[in-house]
Parts: C-alpha cells; sequence; structure tokens
C-alpha cells in the first residue's frame, strides 16, 4: 500500500478503452472496447497455457499455432478450477499477449481500464492476489472484476436466468436476477472439459491405443465424434459386441454410432477425421500386415456417448456428486417457488461442453422430467456459447455503469486491497 | 510387509509440508496367513480379512475412486515442469525468472504471489484451515480482520449484521440459516449504516435501496410490464392458469444480498435425506473392458464385466496384476 501523498490531488482521465478479458482455464477470451462503444466484434481466443512438444520446444500462448506436431506435447496452465493460480506464468501470457513490443494486442495498461470475468465462490486469498497483481505489477488504470455468470446472463433478454456454464474446469450453475447471481443458489458440479477429456484417455489406452501422452489428440478427438445420447440404454445396446462368440448384427455394421476416427500423424495429416464405420475396412485392416496400413484408424463406438454422460451421471465414475438435472434442481430447492417458472423458462447454456451435440436436447428432457409439469422447460444456448461471457462484458463495458463499478488504481492505492475485495463483493450483492 | 492394521480412512485432506507429513499408505499389501490353522477360513479371519467390516471396504473403495478421480483432474499424465521460456525479443535470458532484468522493481505482494508455487489444492487447505481456526477461537477474529489482506477471514460473530455488505464468510451452519435471516437483516439496515459511520474509508456501499423506493411502490424492484391485452376468455376457470406468487421486494432484496458461498460449500452433494446412500438411485455399474452395463463380477477382485469374453480378458490381466 502506498503511502498517502496529499499533495497530489489530480487524478489521471479516465481511460478511454477497456480491455474485457475471460480468462479462462483452457482459452483466454480477449478483445477491446473504446469508450465511444466501438467493440471488437469477437474476441481473440488465446490458449491459456505453456505448452511443449516432442522436441523440447517450448510455445506461449499463441504461439502454440506455430506448432506442427502435437504428440506428446505436454502443457502448463497457470488458471486451476477457474481461478488463476499461478501468477508467474499467467504473467508471462499476458505480457506477450497484450504489453510487449510487438504482442498481438498491444495496450498500455496505465491507459486502460480491465474488465475481467471470474467464476462464482473464489477463494478471497486468490481474489486478492488477483487485485494484487493487476495494481502493482501491471499497473492498469482501472479495473473491475465481475462474476462471469451475470456477463454471461447481460446476453439474454430475459429478467431471470438460470445461468449454466460448462468450461474446461468444472460446470457452474448460477440463477441470475437483473444481472446479480442469486449466491445462497450457486451450483457447482467437478465436471468439466478437462474430466471428460481425460476419461476419454483413459478409456481409449484400456482399449485400443496408449494414449495417456497424448492429451491434445483424445480433446481434438472428443470435440469431433462425442454426443450426449438421448436414449443411453438404447444406445450401450447397440454397440455392445454380444456374449460370447456372439456378434451382433448393430456392433457388426455400426448401428449407426461406431465411428472411423483417423489419427493424426503430423506428417500428411495434422488433424484428426471422423469418418463413418467402415466394415469391409476393418476387416481389411485386420488381414493386411503392420507396414501396409497408410493410417491408424480407431473405432469409437460407446466411447461416443458414455463421456458426456458424465455430465449427467458422475457416480458413473464413481464422482459424488449429482448429474447436471438433479443439480439444477438443488439450486431451485434454496429459492422461493415464485421464481421457478421464470428460471425454468430461461435456461440458458454457455460453455464449451454444451456444444456437444444432443446435450441441449437431453438436458431439456431431463429436467422437464423433475419439475411441476406445469413449468414451461426451455434450454436455449446463444449462437457462439465459447465467447458468450466476453460478449456480455463486452455490453457492460460500453454501459456507462462500468465507471462506477470499475476501481481507479489511485482508489486502489489510498483505499488497499481489502476495501477493493468488500466493494466488488458488495456491488455484486446489491 | 503388513501395515500394522492401519487401514486407510477416506479424507478430502491433502497435505503439503516442507519436511514431512502422514501420508495413507496406498499400495496393496497381502496380510501372510498365520500358519497356526489350516481350516482356511479361519485363516482368512485370522488374518485380518473378516474383521474389515462393510464399512471398511466401502471406505477402501470410496478412497480408491477419489484416487482415480484425481487422476481425472490432471493436466497432464505425467509431472511435468515447464519452465518460462526466455522472451524472443528481450535481452538476455532470466525472461520469465522472479528477477526482473529491466529497471522496475517487484513490490513486496507481487514478488509474493509470484514465487508461491501453490497450487489450488494448497490455497484451498489454507483456507479450510482458517475457517476452523477462526471457529475455534472467534474472540481474535475482529482484530485480524481488519489487517486480513484479501478480505478473506471476515468476522462470523452473529450480532454482525452487516455480513451482506461486507462480503465476508460465515461459518457453514450459520450460512444455512442466512437466507432467512437476511430477510430481517434488511430490517435491521439502519444499525448497519451507523457501523459504517464510523468507518471513514467505507464509500462503497451505495445505499441503493434508497434509489429504488423512489419507483411505484407496487414492485420497487421488478421492470415493470404492461399487462397483456384482455381477450374474451380471459374470465373462464378452465383457462386460468396458476403460478406461484411472485417474491415480495423483501425477500427478493434478501436473496440478492445473501453472501456467496464458500468453495466448498457451492459443491453439488448427494442429498443427505434421499434413502439408500444418499443417492435417489443406485449408481450404474458399467463393464471395465467394453463400457457395457456390468452384470457380473470377477470372483477375484469384485470388478464389474459385462460378459464371459469380457470376462476373460479381465482375468488376464487380473492374474497378473495382482499375482493370485
Amino acid at each position: 500500500m502506498a503511502p498517502a501523498r496529499k499533495s497530489k490531488v489530480h487524478r489521471p482521465p479516465p481511460p478511454s478503452r477497456t480491455l474485457v478479458l475471460d480468462n479462462g482455464a483452457y482459452t483466454i477470451k480477449a478483445g477491446f472496447v473504446t469508450d465511444d462503444g466501438i467493440a471488437d466484434d469477437s474476441p481473440r481466443l488465446i490458449p491459456n497455457c505453456i505448452a511443449r512438444d516432442r522436441d523440447n520446444r517450448t510455445y506461449v500462448a499463441s504461439e502454440i499455432a506455430q506448432c506442427t506436431d502435437f504428440s506428446e506435447a505436454v502443457s502448463r496452465r497457470p488458471v486451476e478450477k477457474g481461478f488463476i493460480v499461478n501468477w508467474e506464468a499467467q504473467k508471462e501470457i499476458w505480457e506477450r499477449e497484450f504489453f510487449d513490443d510487438g504482442a498481438p494486442q498491444r495496450c498500455d495498461a496505465a491507459e486502460t481500464r480491465l474488465l475481467l470475468a471470474e467464476p462464482p465462490n473464489a477463494l478471497p486469498i486468490l481474489q486478492a492476489n488477483c487485485d494484487q497483481m493487476i495494481f502493482e505489477e501491471f499497473g492498469f488504470a482501472s479495473y473491475c472484476r465481475r462474476p462471469a455468470a451475470s456477463l454471461s446472463a447481460s446476453t439474454h433478454a430475459a429478467e431471470l436466468v438460470l445461468l449454466i456454464d460448462s468450461g474446461y474446469s468444472h460446470t457452474t450453475i448460477t440463477p441470475v436476477f437483473q444481472g446479480k447471481p442469486i449466491h445462497p443458489a450457486v451450483r457447482r458440479l467437478d465436471v468439466g472439459g478437462k474430466v471428460l477429456t481425460n476419461y476419454l484417455t483413459r478409456l481409449l489406452s484400456l482399449r485400443h491405443y496408449d494414449m495417456r501422452n497424448e492429451t491434445h489428440i483424445v480433446n481434438e478427438m472428443k470435440e469431433a465424434a462425442c454426443y450426449v445420447s438421448l436414449d443411453f440404454r438404447g444406445d450401450l445396446e447397440r454397440t455392445w459386441k454380444g456374449t460370447r462368440g456372439e456378434r451382433r448384427e448393430s456392433y457388426l455394421s455400426g448401428g449407426g454410432i461406431a465411428k472411423d476416427y483417423v489419427l493424426p500423424d503430423f506428417h500428411t495429416r495434422s488433424r484428426g477425421i471422423v469418418r463413418d464405420y467402415d466394415p469391409a475396412q476393418a476387416s481389411r485392416a485386420k488381414r493386411l500386415a503392420v507396414g501396409e496400413a497408410s493410417e491408424d484408424v480407431l473405432t469409437l463406438r460407446n466411447e461416443r456417448f458414455t463421456i458426456p454422460e458424465l455430465l449427467f451421471n458422475p457416480s458413473d465414475i464413481g464422482m459424488r456428486q449429482p448429474g447436471l438435472p438433479q443439480l439444477i434442481m438443488q439450486s431451485l430447492q434454496c429459492l422461493p417457488h415464485g421464481l421457478w417458472p421464470g428460471l425454468l423458462a430461461n435456461i440458458l447454456v454457455v460453455g464449451g461442453n454444451s456444444l456437444f451435440d444432443g446435450f441441449i436436447q437431453r438436458l431439456e428432457e431431463e429436467v422437464r422430467k423433475l419439475v411441476p409439469d406445469d413449468c414451461t422447460v426451455r434450454v436455449t444456448q446463444p449462437s457462439n456459447p465459447i465467447i458468450n461471457t466476453w460478449l456480455g462484458g463486452a455490453n457492460l463495458a460500453k454501459d456507462a455503469r462500468l465507471q462506477s463499478l470499475a476501481v481507479t488504481k489511485f482508489e486502489y492505492e489510498e483505499h488497499g486491497s481489502a476495501w477493493l475485495a468488500r466493494k466488488f463483493a458488495s456491488d455484486v450483492g446489491s | 510387509m503388513n501395515n500394522f492394521g492401519v487401514i486407510e480412512i477416506a479424507s478430502t485432506k491433502t497435505t503439503n509440508a516442507p519436511g514431512w507429513a502422514y501420508v495413507p499408505d496406498r499400495q496393496h499389501h497381502h496380510l501372510p496367513a498365520p500358519p497356526s490353522t489350516t481350516n482356511r477360513k479361519r485363516a482368512r479371519a485370522a488374518a485380518g480379512g473378516a474383521p474389515l467390516s462393510l464399512a471398511d471396504a466401502n471406505a477402501r473403495q470410496e478412497a480408491k475412486a477419489r484416487r482415480e478421480i484425481e487422476i481425472l483432474d490432471r493436466d497432464n499424465a505425467r509431472d511435468v515442469q515447464i519452465a518460462i521460456p526466455p522472451k524472443p525479443g528481450g535481452g538476455g535470458g532470466g525472461g520469465g525468472g522472479i528477477s526482473r532484468t529491466g529497471g522496475k522493481k517487484y513490490t513486496p505482494n507481487v514478488r509474493k504471489i509470484l514465487q508461491s508455487q501453490k497450487t489450488f489444492a494448497n490455497h484451498l487447505d489454507d483456507y479450510v484451515a482458517l475457517l476452523s481456526q477462526q471457529e475455534a477461537n472467534p474472540a481474535t477474529n475482529n482484530n485480524n480482520n481488519n489487517n486480513n489482506n484479501g478480505g478473506g477471514g471476515g468476522s462470523s460473530t452473529p450480532a454482525n449484521a452487516n455480513v451482506e455488505t461486507t462480503g465476508t464468510r460465515k461459518s457453514a451452519a450459520q450460512r444455512q440459516a442466512s437466507a432467512s435471516a437476511a430477510v430481517a437483516a434488511s430490517s435491521k439496515k439502519p444499525a448497519a449504516a451507523k457501523q459504517e459511520a464510523e468507518d471513514v474509508e467505507m464509500l462503497d456501499v451505495p445505499d441503493t435501496s434508497s434509489s429504488q423506493e423512489r419507483q411505484p411502490p407496487r414492485s420497487a424492484i421488478l421492470t415493470p410490464h404492461p399487462l397483456p391485452p384482455t381477450c374474451p376468455g380471459d374470465d373462464d376457470p378452465l383457462l386460468a392458469s396458476r403460478l406461484p406468487a411472485f417474491p415480495s421486494d423483501d425477500e427478493l432484496r434478501a436473496l440478492l444480498a445473501a453472501p456467496p458461498l464458500s468453495y466448498l460449500e457451492a459443491r453439488g452433494t448427494w442429498p443427505p435425506d434421499t434413502g439408500g446412500d444418499g443417492q435417489q438411485y443406485p449408481t450404474r455399474a458399467f463393464c471395465v473392458v467394453c463400457g457395457y452395463w456390468g452384470r457380473v463380477r470377477c470372483m477375484k477382485c469384485g470388478t464389474r464385466v459385462c460378459a464371459l469374453e469380457c470376462l476373460e480378458t479381465h482375468q488376464e490381466e487380473c492374474v497378473t496384476r495382482y499375482g493370485l
């Protein structure tokens, strides 16, 4: 905390640009909004990691685009469970993306306002670390930390929104009323994209090849091939090979579910390809000698839908948590019944996991089974669920309200970081 | 090789002390059968197989499941250390190190944060320890509160009515009552404001309630919407739709003013009141080999498989893995 200097009374003019930052665990969503209300159409997606490939070359954040061979790539992520934990790495990434000479989105922190989205239920010490770094290290002129849920919900027209954010580290449920989260009803499911990818890695390593070091490839496979099943039992039945010696018809033909995934070899193919299952090719591949096969093909059967199923039944891997629909009910139980119809009619799903095919339909179906049948259940998804929080942040940045919500560097130096924590907490609640 | 009858119980605690720590023994040990009897069942009972109750088995299974979930939660399959690479243009090395090459110096706070190698689990443990310490001796809270860096240690004395404005943390038990208590708290607002007035620096709490009360008295918070146009069938009791009454302004304000839950409290858990193991439906079991329903158990290790073919595949591994 700087010593109070009475002599210095003039304050710098308010900054004219706002950096809107949704600092996700997997990607950072970043873009500028000027005070004239001119915003970037969409944010830049920056991988939030420092990665190292097989040849020990290191890539920081957006440099990953230069990487051509992702086999056995490992990564270090500064964000854990949605919160910035390792500031050493995060600082490096921010500096390279925003502050260094030649940075892709260069800005002068002293003339910029920062709007940062944060997940709910943060640990106070991590919030304090974040505040201190932003003012004392980066020196932003002004700064505002807002719950991601209220930013995201502001893109929806309704007054009451039940926001479900299913991201890389976890899935959170936040009822939002007039842009303010209702804190006692916030719930979290510790299943996110990372757990799903790792689970797929485990299944593939047991059943096909050892993919344990190929997180990047498996993640691409998950995004390309997995879907949420609307009829889990039926799909499982259709992908079963049968008892000993038996080969069911649906297994041999693929049953409309099996897909071939051609693994990338990083010479001719840098990304994997999903193909319809080809029974003829499968038997041919068996006959061919190993050397002749030009491509590595994995046949995905029930892996395609048992992975995203974890969002609905975490107990399938022994996790003692309710699935997403039951968790929505638990969240609603904390609220007066008068709010239920409004919330259920405006369920908004954001985050990368909502891009699985069938996710919206399955969620709507299961929630409808659990609630009183007078209630209309409507689950919607923005056109791009990944950047939706950023878009909400950009809306707020255009608004004059941000002036009163943000804290200037001068105020921070005057009042200190405990005051700052109280201010952000009260602004959100009141 | 036996671990002295110590049975690992499920715990969520992780310890990261620099010197040494108690850690659960994660290896499977097979207790040697004492040679005094030739009866197989008695030998097994004497070796400690039978005295293990079902609850112990559950605890071990739970610990195993938790370990597997922890593995699923890792970023990389193996532990890797990736050092921050030097900046491409920046003069020489040390670009990512703690020592700075440029002229500007780090403030003490920043240096502490950058040098910290704590993981999220460490921070969470610290937080839990802080909470339990506060519950143990609430008297020291108030002096802590003022110079606490993060506003993290909050006062949890029930007399303090301004909890919702300071955003501090309360204990779990008190928080359960907070939703209802906050209704009362809104009426206590003048008292809270008086407390705020003593603290000169508290510029941050805008009195939003006053501006809201200037609006029409029907509902100060809700956006007024015009009623839909009347239609001929409106009075028909068959067409009437019933909605639960919308909560009153006081209730809404109390809900919005309620403080955030802590990280652990927000975690979804199985409801305790439903039957069985706390879950409404039994958990589903799957074949570990192919992923179909796990309809039979392996007789050696109890793992679920779907049918004979997968059982054979599993038993090849099962034998080698456990040396049975």
